[in-house]
């Protein structure tokens, strides 16, 4: 008797694994940058920041 | 041995990649750029290596762990792309050597096995991007090419503190780049069922007269891929991004890696969509063109107004990215042609020139402007002169590699007959001049009077290298007018009107 074997693709699967493990690694990345530019002007404001770089 | 010739198109890529997760962990200034110059120059013998047997066996398709292509990843090497990898390698060799000097000066040495462990990530994934035959393997370099590199120029903020803002807004514009370029890859996948790029051109075939899915994943992707490449008006990133990055940072990305995505946009045209040749000549001629054009000169026009010199340079940089699209907007051999060769040329002349100003970067500690390099002719002959090679190839002058360039890109023109166009990239030419003519200016024709200084041989080894070699191509420039004409006559295969 002939079985018929039913899967799915795993190939999309695959690819929105790795989209989401990169998206995850920019936003770790982006934060990061938030925070160091947290450390260097005090304030994550953009208004507050460009008012600084003006100065 | 053996796995060395079996699985050299794999260890180009991924020999820097291991190489860079060792030397994150090593806190010495001096070790990482040793190990860096090893796996680098490796890294060139393996390249060479291929470069023989491609010229052996011809076109080399390499499956990673032996899953066949369409469904595994594939690498497919020609005497095109390892050109141009071969090219690349040889001039992050060059820029590592003279990197080490600037580094010291720019981060903290401590930090030296983080940032050419970073560096590393960016040249293993910009050669992926060559290499690679599969779309979204393409997207995943992108990406890791893109963190790199953000974290390179966020390593700038030693010096300023404005490159956190620039590598935060590279981050965000390069991410929304990538994002239309997967959701492109995901609309052409959803159509064809395929990755691999070779396979894709043949079952596009099927719907040969085209599908709004299929019409909006490739605008998707090709978007995608002009927002990486800094392609006027989605250049908004670069000009800070290589301002503020560190001088050795700016000079590996200046010359390298818009470049490798152009590549890859190219191919995207010419070699995977070039059945909807009606749908992408308008692309070319309404879009690519009109912007080539603008970009010339909204980029050559601020660049004039600039007072910092890397600024300047970046916005040069805009305009010459321009001139690339320019030429491979014509949708003809001529002008691929002059693109690739526009390509290898800018990068050398882009490079040199940031290298000579991160070294005048050193001396000024401080933002290098106009008036700051006043004098430094006089003060630092040997850097200076250099610098002036450079910047007169930028221009177009004869006995330069800029000028081989101009030569083939006003003669495509020409064989095009746009003669409005040919008058347009004359004028901007000129105005170029303006610019370098600030920096040559503030070096020699000042008032103050300064005694020579003596000045580093591994810095500005480096950058005579460069110097000469645009000379030397400037006049023996067949070998890369050979290699453009050869990836011109591959890729036009099969496009015509």
């Amino acid at each position: 008797m002939k079985v018929e074997a039913i899967y799915s693709n795993p190939l999309p699967h695959v690819l929105i694994l790795t989209a989401i493990v990169v998206g995850v690694a920019t936003s770790a990345l982006g934060l990061a940058l938030v925070l160091q530019i947290y450390k260097n002007y005090n304030t994550v404001e953009e208004k507050e920041i460009e008012a600084e770089e003006l100065k | 041995m053996d796995f060395l010739i079996d699985d050299a198109p794999a260890l180009v890529v991924v020999l820097p990649l291991i190489v860079s997760a060792i030397i994150a962990f090593i806190s010495s200034s001096r070790w990482p750029w040793i190990i860096s110059i090893i796996t680098l120059v490796v890294h060139l013998f393996i390249s060479f290596e291929l470069l023989s047997m491609v010229q052996i066996s011809g076109v080399i398709l390499y499956e990673f762990g032996n899953w066949q292509p369409p469904w595994g990843i594939a690498f497919k090497i020609d005497g095109i792309n390892i050109g141009l990898q071969i090219i690349f390698s040889s001039f992050v060799l060059i820029t590592t050597f003279y990197s080490r000097k600037i580094f010291l000066s720019e981060i903290h040495p401590d930090d030296s096995g983080k940032a050419y462990s970073l560096w590393l990530l960016a040249v293993g994934s910009l050669n992926g991007i060559i290499l690679t035959n599969d779309i979204f393997n393409l997207f995943v370099f992108l990406e890791i090419s893109a963190l790199s590199s953000i974290s390179l120029i966020a390593l700038g903020a030693g010096m300023n503190r404005r490159a956190l803002l620039a590598a935060f807004n590279y981050l965000i514009i390069g991410a929304i780049g990538a994002t239309f370029y997967v959701i492109g890859v995901g609309f052409a996948y959803s159509m064809t069922g395929t990755l691999n790029m070779s396979d894709l051109v043949v079952q596009l075939s099927q719907y040969s007269t085209g599908q709004l899915a299929i019409f909006a994943g490739m605008s998707f992707m090709l978007i995608g891929l002009m927002v990486k490449s800094a392609v006027f008006p989605l250049h908004l990133w670069l000009p800070p991004a290589y301002s503020y990055a560190p001088s050795a940072v700016s000079t590996l990305f200046a010359a390298l890696a818009t470049k490798a995505i152009l590549y890859f946009f190219v191919r995207l045209i010419y070699e995977v969509f070039t059945i909807y040749d009606q749908y992408l000549v308008i692309f070319l001629d309404y879009v690519l063109m009109p912007l080539s054009v603008t970009a010339i000169f909204v980029g050559t026009i601020i660049a004039i107004y600039q007072d910092d010199i890397k600024k300047l340079l970046a916005y040069s940089s805009i305009a010459q990215i321009g001139y690339i699209t320019l030429a491979f907007s014509m949708n003809d051999q001529s002008g691929i042609t002059a693109g690739f060769i526009h390509i290898f040329n800018h990068a050398l002349i882009k490079g040199g020139l940031f290298m000579a100003i991160g070294y005048f970067a050193i001396f000024s500690q401080d933002r290098v402007t106009l008036s700051s390099i006043r004098g430094y002719g006089q003060k630092y002959p040997i850097t200076s002169f250099a610098l002036l090679i450079c910047g007169v190839s930028l221009i177009g002058i004869p006995l330069t590699n800029g000028f081989v360039s101009k030569l083939y890109l006003f003669q495509a023109l020409y064989y095009n007959h746009m003669f409005i166009t040919i008058a347009l990239v004359a004028i901007s030419s000129a105005l170029a001049v303006i610019y370098f003519w600030k920096i040559v200016e503030s070096l020699w024709f000042s008032s103050i009077k300064t005694e020579v200084v003596s000045e580093d041989p591994a810095v500005y080894i480096p950058i005579w290298i460069i110097a000469i070699s645009i000379i030397v191509l400037g006049i023996f420039s067949a070998p890369i007018v050979e290699l453009a004409t050869m990836a011109s006559n591959n890729l036009i295969g099969g496009f015509s009107n």
